[in-house]
C-alpha cells in the first residue's frame, strides 16, 4: 500500500484509530450506564409514581392513632407506606457529610416498622445550601428531605422548595409548642417558622454556653495570681472584658496552654460575635433597625468588634482556620481555660476516649455587658446565640411528601430526639423541653451532663438568632462571617470591618427588596430576647 | 455534483466534512444554553425569588454592576497575579527540567515518570496534601525550623500573602509537570540534523540551544504558555480546599467568586452576567495570543 506522504498516516492505519475510538467509546458509555444505577440509586424511584401532595383525601384521611407523638407518627407512616406503596422506595435525606449518626440511631427501627429505606446522602458541610438551592432550579424530586440551618429556611420557602408543615404539625400533634416536651422557646419559631408559617421541624438546639476548665479554676495559686493582676477573685466571666482578662491571664503559649479557643473559622467564625454584640443593648442589640438599616456602624457594633478580636489574641494562633473539630479538640486536650461553644461539644468533653477533661469542666451562661437597663438601671445583660443548628424541611418535589413530612416530625418527637441526640457522635442538640434543665431525659444527662443541659435551658431565655427569617439569610451572614474573619487576621480594624459589612447588608436589602424584607423581619424580631437572668 | 465530489476528494474540504457531525451536535447542545446564558445575564434571577422566566429584564444593570464590585474586580486582578507569577515559574522550572533530562542517561524514564506524578494528582487531592503540609503544626514548618534552626511556626493560611503563596506554590508543584512534558516530548522531536549542522560549524552549545532549538521551539512554548494561563486563570481547587477564598476575600479568585456569589447567595443573573464578561474578554485575550499561532503548519 502507497503511504500518504503529506498526511504520513495510511487508510488503514486511519481506520483502525477511528474503529478502536468508536469501540472505546461504546464500552465506555456501556460502563457508565452499568454503573449508573449505583452512583444513583434513587433514580429507581423516578419511574415509579407514588404520591404527591396529601395524598387521596388529604392529610385528614390518615388515622391518627397512638397516644405519644412517635407511636401517633409511625403508626401514621405505616399507613401511608401502605396506602402509597412506598416499601421498598427510599426515603432520601440530604444532610451534612459526618452527621449520619442521629438518623443511624434510629434507621434500623425506621426501616422495619415502614419497609421503606432510609438512604443518606451526605453533601459536605459547607455546600448544603447550594446543593439545596439546585434542587430549586433542578426540581428533580431526588430528595425527600433537607436537613438545613434555620437562616436558609426564608430562601427555600421563598423559591417554593420546601412545604409548609403546619397542617401536618396540627393534625398529628408531633408536641412542637410548650411545656413538657415540646421546642424550648423560641426554637420552635426562630428555627422552624417563616413568616408565620411552619416550614420544618427542629433537630438541633445549638445555643451556645461556656465551658471552665475547672483544674485551672480551682488552682488556688492560680486563684490568688488572678485576683492580684486584676483586683477581683477569679470566677465564671460575667462580662466580655472579664472574659477576655481571663483569657489574657491563663494564656501561655510557651507551655501550650492558652486562654481561649472559639470556632472563628471564616465559615462559621460569625455566630460567636452575636453574642458580643447582642448583648449591647437592652433588650437586645439587633442587627437591622425597624427599616432593615443595618446596626453595625454604630459604637455597639464597633465595641462588639474590638472585644470580639481582643480575645483572640489569647487563642492558639490557627484559630480562625479551625472548624468544629480542632476547636473542641483545643479544649479537650485540658490546656485551653475557657471555650464558648455548641452545647453538643459535650458530647466529647465527657468522652474518655477523646477527652482529656472529663469531669473537669463546667459549663456557664455565657458573658454579656453592664448596660443602661429599663428606668435607666444599670443592668447586666447576656444574650447567647443560636448558631448553626439543624431543622429539617420537606421538600416541595418529593414523591412522599406525606410520608417525608411525617418521617421529619418522628425523628424529632420527643422520644426520638433523645434517642437522636443522645447516640455517640451526633452533633444533634438538645432542644426540646424534655431534652433539657434538671428534669432533662436521663440518656440526654448521661451523654452532654446535667449541669450542660440545665445552663442551656437558662441560656434558651436570652438567645439571639442569628441571621433569619429574611430572604439572603445565608448572605448577611457569609459576608458579616468573611469581613470578621479579615479584621481577625489584621487586614481591616474593627470600624471598617462594620462600616463595610453594613453597607453591604444595606446592598442586599435593596437589592432583594426593602419592602418584602421589612415585612419579614418585623415579623421576625419579636422572638429576639427580653429576659434579664 | 462535482461540488459534492470535491468535499470528497479535496483533504482540506474532506478534514471539514469529518468534523462537522462533532460541530453541529456542539451547536445544537451548547447554543441554546449558550443564548439562555446572555438572556439570564440581562436579568436579576435568583431562584429564591422564583424560575429563571420569571426574573425581571434588568439591561445592563448587571454589567454596570459588575464594574462597580469591588469584589468581582479584586478577583480578576488576584486571578492574573497568580497566572502571572504561577506560569512564569512553572515555565522556566518545566523547561529548565526537559533540557536538563532531554539527554541520555540510566533511569531516565523512572526520573520522567517521578516528575510528572504531581500532574496526575486530581487538583482537590493537590489542595488537601498541601493543605496539610502548610498547617502550622504541618511538615513545611517542620523542615522550615530545622533549616532555620528556630521554632518555625508561620499559620500560613491566616495571613493574605502566605496564603496566596501557599496556594501559588501549590499550582507551581502541580503543573510545572506539564511544561515539562510538553517541552521535553518537543526537544525530543526535534530534528537532529540542524542541531548537529550548528555543532560541526563550530558553534557553541549555548549558541546553538539560542539560535537553533529555541526557534523550532516556538510553537510548542507558546502551546504550553497559553494552555497553562488558560488552566492558571480557571484555578479554584485548591482555593476551595485551602483557605475558602480568605483570609477575608483575599485569596478568592474569579472562579470562587462565581462560585460564591452564584451558589452561596444564589445570584445567577449576576454571576451570569460575570461570566459572560469573562468569557468575551479572555476570547479576545485569547484571539490576539494566539496569533502567532495561526498559520503555523
Amino acid at each position: 500500500m502507497q503511504k500518504d506522504e503529506k498526511y504520513d498516516l495510511s487508510r488503514r492505519s486511519f481506520l483502525k484509530t477511528v474503529g478502536t475510538a468508536v469501540v472505546g467509546l461504546a464500552v465506555g458509555a456501556g460502563i457508565g450506564y452499568g454503573v449508573y444505577p449505583t452512583i444513583n440509586p434513587s433514580g429507581a424511584e423516578k419511574t415509579v409514581t407514588v404520591t404527591t401532595g396529601d395524598g387521596p383525601g388529604g392529610i385528614t384521611s390518615i388515622p391518627v392513632e397512638g397516644k405519644e407523638p412517635h407511636e401517633r407518627l409511625m403508626n401514621a407512616m405505616k399507613f401511608v407506606a401502605e396506602r402509597d406503596g412506598l416499601k421498598g422506595k427510599n426515603l432520601v435525606v440530604m444532610h451534612p457529610g459526618g452527621g449520619s449518626a442521629s438518623y443511624d440511631a434510629v434507621k434500623d427501627e425506621f426501616e422495619s416498622e415502614t419497609g421503606v429505606i432510609f438512604e443518606h446522602s451526605e453533601v459536605p458541610l459547607n455546600e448544603i445550601f447550594d446543593k439545596a438551592m439546585l434542587e430549586a432550579v433542578s426540581k428533580s424530586g431526588d430528595y425527600d428531605l433537607f436537613s438545613i440551618q434555620p437562616m436558609m429556611i426564608a430562601d427555600m420557602a421563598e423559591s417554593g422548595l420546601i412545604t409548609p408543615l403546619d397542617d401536618y404539625v396540627k393534625w398529628f400533634d408531633n408536641r412542637f409548642h410548650g411545656m413538657p416536651d415540646g421546642y424550648v422557646y423560641p426554637l420552635d419559631h426562630i428555627m422552624a417558622e417563616y413568616k408565620g408559617k411552619i416550614y420544618a421541624a427542629v433537630q438541633d438546639g445549638d445555643i451556645f454556653v461556656n465551658y471552665i476548665n475547672t483544674d485551672m479554676f480551682n488552682d488556688t495559686n492560680e486563684q490568688e495570681g488572678f485576683e492580684q493582676q486584676y483586683g477581683y477573685p477569679l470566677m465564671a466571666p460575667k462580662t466580655w472584658e472579664e472574659y477576655i482578662q481571663m483569657g489574657e491571664f491563663f494564656n501561655r503559649p510557651d507551655e501550650d496552654r492558652y486562654g481561649i479557643v472559639e470556632l472563628r473559622s471564616a465559615e462559621r467564625g460569625y455566630i460567636k460575635w452575636f453574642g458580643y454584640y447582642s448583648c449591647r443593648k437592652y433588650p437586645s442589640m439587633l442587627p437591622f433597625d425597624e427599616n432593615m438599616d443595618a446596626l453595625l456602624n454604630t459604637d455597639e457594633g464597633i465595641k462588639a468588634t474590638e472585644l470580639f478580636l481582643e480575645a483572640l489574641k489569647y487563642m492558639p494562633t490557627e484559630t480562625p482556620a479551625w472548624d468544629f473539630q480542632p476547636v473542641n479538640y483545643a479544649f479537650a486536650s485540658g490546656n485551653v481555660f475557657l471555650n464558648y461553644n455548641f452545647p453538643s461539644a459535650a458530647n466529647m468533653y465527657n468522652d474518655p476516649q477523646a477527652s482529656n477533661i472529663v469531669g473537669r469542666y463546667t459549663v456557664d451562661v455565657v458573658p454579656g455587658a453592664y448596660i443602661e437597663g429599663p428606668g435607666g438601671k444599670e443592668i447586666l445583660l447576656r444574650r447567647t446565640v443560636q448558631g448553626a443548628g439543624w431543622s429539617i424541611p420537606v421538600s416541595n418535589y418529593s414523591k412522599m411528601k406525606d410520608f417525608a413530612a411525617l418521617y421529619a416530625m418522628w425523628l424529632t418527637s420527643p422520644e426520638k430526639a433523645v434517642i437522636a441526640s443522645s447516640a455517640k457522635a451526633s452533633w444533634m442538640d438538645p432542644c426540646r423541653y424534655n431534652q433539657l434543665g434538671p428534669n432533662a431525659d436521663p440518656r440526654e444527662q448521661a451523654a452532654r451532663g446535667a449541669r450542660t443541659l440545665e445552663v442551656t435551658l437558662t441560656s434558651a431565655q436570652i438567645t439571639v438568632p442569628v441571621i433569619c427569617g429574611v430572604r439572603g439569610g445565608f448572605e448577611y451572614n457569609t459576608t458579616l462571617s468573611r469581613n470578621l474573619h479579615a479584621a481577625q487576621l489584621g487586614t481591616m480594624d474593627a470600624a471598617e470591618c462594620m462600616e463595610r459589612t453594613a453597607e453591604e447588608w444595606d446592598e442586599i436589602t435593596d437589592r432583594i427588596g426593602r419592602e418584602e424584607q421589612v415585612a419579614a423581619w418585623i415579623d421576625y424580631m419579636k422572638y429576639y430576647p427580653t429576659a434579664i437572668l | 455534483m462535482a461540488g459534492l465530489r470535491d468535499w470528497i476528494t479535496i483533504p482540506d474540504k474532506f478534514k471539514n466534512l469529518l468534523i462537522m457531525p462533532v460541530q453541529l451536535t456542539m451547536n445544537i447542545v451548547a447554543m441554546p444554553a449558550f443564548a439562555l446564558a446572555w438572556y439570564v445575564g440581562f436579568t436579576n434571577w435568583s431562584p429564591a425569588a422564583g424560575d429563571w422566566w420569571e426574573a425581571n429584564f434588568i439591561f445592563f444593570d448587571n454589567f454596570i454592576n459588575l464594574a462597580g464590585d469591588q469584589y468581582f474586580i479584586g478577583a480578576i486582578l488576584r486571578t492574573l497575579l497568580i497566572v502571572g507569577i504561577c506560569v512564569p515559574i512553572e515555565f522556566a522550572l518545566g523547561f529548565l527540567l526537559a533540557y536538563v533530562l532531554s539527554g541520555d542517561f540510566i533511569g531516565k524514564k523512572a526520573v520522567i515518570t517521578i516528575i510528572l506524578v504531581p500532574m496526575m494528582v486530581v487538583p482537590a487531592v493537590g489542595g488537601y496534601i498541601f493543605y496539610l503540609m502548610f498547617l502550622e503544626y504541618g511538615p513545611v514548618n517542620a523542615l522550615l525550623s530545622i533549616v532555620t534552626g528556630t521554632d518555625f511556626r508561620i499559620a500560613w493560611f491566616n495571613q493574605p500573602n502566605t496564603a496566596l503563596i501557599s496556594i501559588m506554590l501549590t499550582d507551581i508543584w502541580q503543573w510545572t509537570p506539564f511544561m515539562f512534558l510538553i517541552f521535553i516530548s518537543s526537544m525530543l522531536a526535534l530534528p537532529q540534523d540542524p542541531i548537529n549542522a550548528s555543532y560541526v560549524l563550530g558553534a557553541s552549545r549555548g549558541y546553538t540551544f539560542r539560535r537553533v532549538m529555541l526557534p523550532m521551539l516556538r510553537t510548542p512554548i507558546m502551546i504550553a504558555v497559553i494552555l497553562r494561563s488558560i488552566e492558571a486563570f480557571k484555578i479554584f481547587d485548591y482555593i476551595y480546599i485551602m483557605t475558602k477564598g480568605g483570609p477575608g476575600y483575599t485569596t478568592q479568585t474569579i472562579s470562587m467568586y462565581l462560585y460564591e456569589w452564584g451558589f452561596k447567595y444564589i445570584r445567577f443573573g449576576y454571576v451570569t452576567a460575570a461570566s459572560l464578561l469573562i468569557f468575551i474578554t479572555m476570547a479576545i485575550i485569547g484571539w490576539y495570543a494566539s496569533k502567532p499561532l495561526r498559520g503555523v503548519k
